[in-house]
């Protein structure tokens, strides 16, 4: 029995040692090391959900403008850049005394989309808290040029294969239309992007097919009227176009909808890609489409 | 101040020893010296009053006769499963103040937990590994109860509540098992729930009850938590006293009975002290060799987010569900989930009215033994089947892929050090031509390709990791064309590419004062290209078409922690 409280005495006190032992020796090397591999493996979630979210508008290497020309702001330089709709992190502007940090600005602009453009407000699009983080972990680490040769060179390529997957415009010369606006509407709708996404026929691609907007029976997918319910006109239309209804139809789902449009939500803004006389060639244009 | 008129002493003096002979109902101070000092029980033994008198000790026995405190005997099993019982009730308290039971916040409580929380990885390391042992003991427990035929009259209802208190184990370790909220805990309930499913008529309506609605989602995490930390804890408690009541009345079955000629022992351990200090010293051994386990040669992971959109390559129920997934295997899910599991359970439960041998003797027991010792080993392989290594169709593509670079996990291109992997671009190339006579890769048709890969990569610069790697994607391209039928004349290309600098140089460089402070990251993809077959007729005929799958790791400098090491892999 002493054999026993001998034992007993012991273990007590090397139990206390160990843990002393992890709590001051080990902890915080090892708080250091799970962290660090916890940011590495963020980064590495946040690529893939870069990739598959945000690469298609602003390049696989963040180097901007995306497949078919999204127009979509580079993000690799955040500091000193500016593109459509981006502010320059700086002391001048009031954006660091709201946000504090550089990285709170991203997350703020991935959670909460930019009015009046094509950036969708990811969170109500179903985007969870910890991929948003990742995310932003992500587009801090491009920064600053960190982006190697070979990723831009990797990313012009995978621009190139993703340009070459979404259906182009008709290759052949077509003769040009009577109408000179209606002409010039045609190669912005085709050199602009909106080909990207709506095709001049029933069909539904990303967004709605366009054929018969204009006409008295109206588009297949919403008739006479646009998705927010107004009556088509030429004003309603060239405000639709300005300022869109949320977000771009990106992600796997984008065909699934049962109008044909993107699962993630109606048409974003096209304010910073076409302005208003713009606007008006391409509703030129698409008054010539009949079903 | 109330002082015993028998007392000697007046005053302060005899106040101190009437509250001192309170702390000492049953025993005297005195005698309680003697006790911790070794002395002999005087005749009659004082220290038995303590069983009568104290509700802790009334719990235990007197004394314990000597066969049954043989280690080789019970091998304290029973006891064992109690002390795992109490160590994860401890460790759980400690992880229910970090732990949070919502989708949104679950994961980020765990994170937070092993990250921030002091102690707070070892803690959530012992309650993971402590629920896998004790698992374990209880199914020991069972096994050593059933060869000593301790389940015989008159301790067939200890063997009843036994069985439950099984349930109860596995069900405690299911609904723990969901709680992290990361892909291995949302799959493996997901199998689980959907096995409850698959009950003919109340099937449903119990996965429905399971789960708060039609998916694992919010209500199951909730209804699993609210279970996990209440409702089976308190059914195990109450269960383990009505075992442990009955076990002490009915006294542990005696080890005299097993032999044709052995005689019960006179010999009686008292309890307290030998018994007493004994424990503890057991407690304090096991406490320790766990916390020293834990801390350095075991790592419970936390894999990425749950995602319902996207299921895993491997998905495995935890290691006492193997059997059961292995025998889903084997064909329809009611007939094998439901019928032969069930079978076997309920068998299990009526085993002492179904063995009618009344006899404990391991000589009248032949019969029962060996079907013991067979169904161990059908246990264990049927457990074996149940691995996703075994019985599953294999696809190669998605075999090579998820073994280099895996969308969970490491995969053996991280697992190389990071800076052992080459830093300029190398494009690795392997055709094989399935199909021809010869066996094996022909020269020529595998190697670096120099027009992809960076002009200044050089053969001498690669590491020796990296070139088993590629010895390594040789091998396996050839195997698995020879495996898959339909992995025609493969061309496998392996491109390992750097992605981001690390930029330490410029300290005026805001972004890095807000971003990680040192980012190195590499790209590794593997694409693969074959010739698609299609089948006709029974035959599989060639087609012109090829396909293609391509899948990209990005691997970072502290991707990987080694057990028990604070460095990152180097």
């Amino acid at each position: 029995m002493t054999k026993n409280i001998a034992i007993s005495l012991l273990f007590t006190v090397a139990t206390v040692a160990l843990l002393g032992y992890i709590w001051f020796g080990q902890t915080s090397d090892r708080l250091v090391a799970t962290t660090q591999r916890q940011d590495a493996q963020q980064l590495e979630f946040g690529q893939r959900n870069y990739e598959q979210y945000c690469a298609a508008c602003h390049g696989l290497a963040g180097e901007g403008a995306g497949p078919q020309l999204k127009s979509a702001p580079p993000l690799n330089s955040l500091q000193t850049g500016k593109g459509p709709g981006t502010e320059a992190f700086t002391t001048t502007n009031g954006i660091q005394k709201k946000y504090g940090s550089l990285r709170n600005y991203v997350e703020a602009m991935i959670t909460n989309g930019i009015r009046g453009t094509a950036m969708p407000a990811w969170k109500q699009q179903g985007m969870r808290d910890d991929q948003i983080r990742a995310i932003a972990a992500y587009v801090m680490a491009m920064q600053g040029g960190a982006v190697s040769p070979v990723a831009k060179s990797v990313a012009a390529e995978w621009n190139a294969t993703e340009t070459a997957k979404i259906p182009t415009p008709v290759a052949t010369p077509e003769p040009p239309l009577d109408d000179p606006q209606a002409n010039a509407g045609r190669d912005l709708f085709r050199g602009r992007g909106c080909v990207g996404c709506h095709n001049v026929t029933d069909k539904p691609a990303v967004g709605p097919g366009l054929a018969g907007l204009f006409t008295p029976e109206g588009t297949v997918a919403y008739g006479t009227v646009l998705p927010n319910g107004e009556e088509v006109n030429d004003a309603t239309v060239l405000e639709w176009i300005k300022v869109g209804g949320g977000g771009p139809g990106v992600g796997p789902d984008a065909n699934d909808s049962p109008t044909g449009g993107g699962e993630y939500g109606p048409m974003p803004a096209q304010a910073g890609v076409v302005n208003d006389e713009e606007i008006g060639q391409i509703i030129a244009y698409l008054k010539t489409l009949t079903r | 101040m109330a002082v015993s008129p028998e007392s000697k002493r007046g005053g302060l003096g005899g106040w101190l020893t009437e509250v001192g002979r309170s702390f000492f109902p049953s025993m005297g101070a005195r005698e309680w010296r003697d006790t911790l000092r070794g002395e002999a029980a005087p005749r009659p033994n004082p220290r038995m009053r303590v069983h009568t008198n104290s509700f802790w000790y009334h719990i235990r026995p007197r004394s314990l006769p000597e066969e049954a405190t043989a280690w080789y005997y019970t091998m304290g099993l029973g006891w064992m499963s109690f002390f795992f019982f109490v160590l994860e009730a401890i460790t759980g308290l400690f992880l229910m103040i970090y732990y949070s039971p919502s989708p949104n916040e679950a994961y980020a409580s765990m994170v937070q937990i092993m990250n921030d929380v002091p102690l707070g990885g070892l803690m959530r390391n012992i309650h993971r590994l402590g629920a896998h042992f004790m698992v374990a003991v209880v199914i020991l427990h069972m096994l050593r109860t059933y060869f000593t035929a301790s389940y015989k009259a008159p301790r067939q209802f200890i063997w009843f509540t036994g069985m439950i208190l099984l349930l109860m184990t596995l069900l405690l370790s299911f609904s723990g098992y969901l709680l992290p909220w990361d892909q291995l805990a949302f799959w493996a309930v997901t199998i689980g729930s959907s096995m409850a499913d698959a009950a003919p008529g109340v099937g449903p309506a119990i996965g429905a009850l399971l789960r708060g609605g039609a998916e694992i989602g919010a209500g199951a995490l909730l209804r699993f938590y609210l279970l996990h930390i209440f409702m089976l804890p308190m059914l195990t408690i109450i269960l383990i006293s009505v075992h442990y009541y009955a076990v002490r009345k009915q006294e542990i079955s005696p080890i005299h009975e097993l032999f044709v000629n052995k005689k019960p022992t006179k010999r009686k351990i008292p309890f307290l002290p030998d018994q007493v200090f004994f424990e503890l010293a057991v407690i304090l051994i096991l406490t320790f060799a766990f916390i020293f386990i834990n801390n350095f040669f075991w790592d419970a992971k936390l894999e990425s987010h749950a995602n319902a959109l996207q299921t895993p390559q491997h998905t495995k129920a935890p290691w006492y569900f193997f059997w059961l997934q292995g025998m889903l295997k084997l064909g329809d899910k009611i007939v094998w989930g439901l019928g032969v599991a069930g079978i076997v359970f309920g068998a299990l439960f009526l085993l002492p009215y179904i063995d009618r041998n009344p006899s404990r003797r391991f000589v009248d027991r032949k019969f029962a033994l060996a079907g013991g010792i067979i169904s161990l080993i059908v246990f264990v392989v049927v457990s074996y089947g149940g691995l996703p290594a075994f019985g599953i169709q294999k696809v190669a593509s998605n075999e090579i892929a998820e073994h280099y670079v895996p969308v969970e996990g490491e995969g053996i291109v991280m697992e190389i050090p990071f800076d052992k992997l080459p830093d300029k671009r190398l494009v690795y190339q392997v055709y094989y031509n399935s199909k021809a006579d010869t066996e094996g890769l022909v020269a020529g048709e595998y190697g670096i390709d120099r027009t992809q890969s960076d002009p200044g990569l050089r053969v001498e610069d690669l590491s020796p990791e990296t070139l088993e790697l590629l010895a390594e994607l040789r091998h396996d391209v050839v195997y698995w064309a020879d495996f898959d039928q339909r992995f025609v004349r493969p061309l496998v290309t392996l491109t390992i590419e750097p992605w981001l600098y690390g930029q330490i140089d410029d300290p005026n460089n805001l972004a890095l004062k807000t971003a990680a402070p040192f980012i190195q990251q590499k790209r590794a993809t593997i694409t693969m290209s074959w010739t698609t077959v299609k089948e006709e007729d029974g035959q599989l005929v060639e087609q012109a078409e090829k396909s293609t799958y391509t899948q990209t790791k990005y691997i970072n400098r502290n991707g990987i922690v080694e057990v028990g090491k604070t460095e990152p892999h180097k």
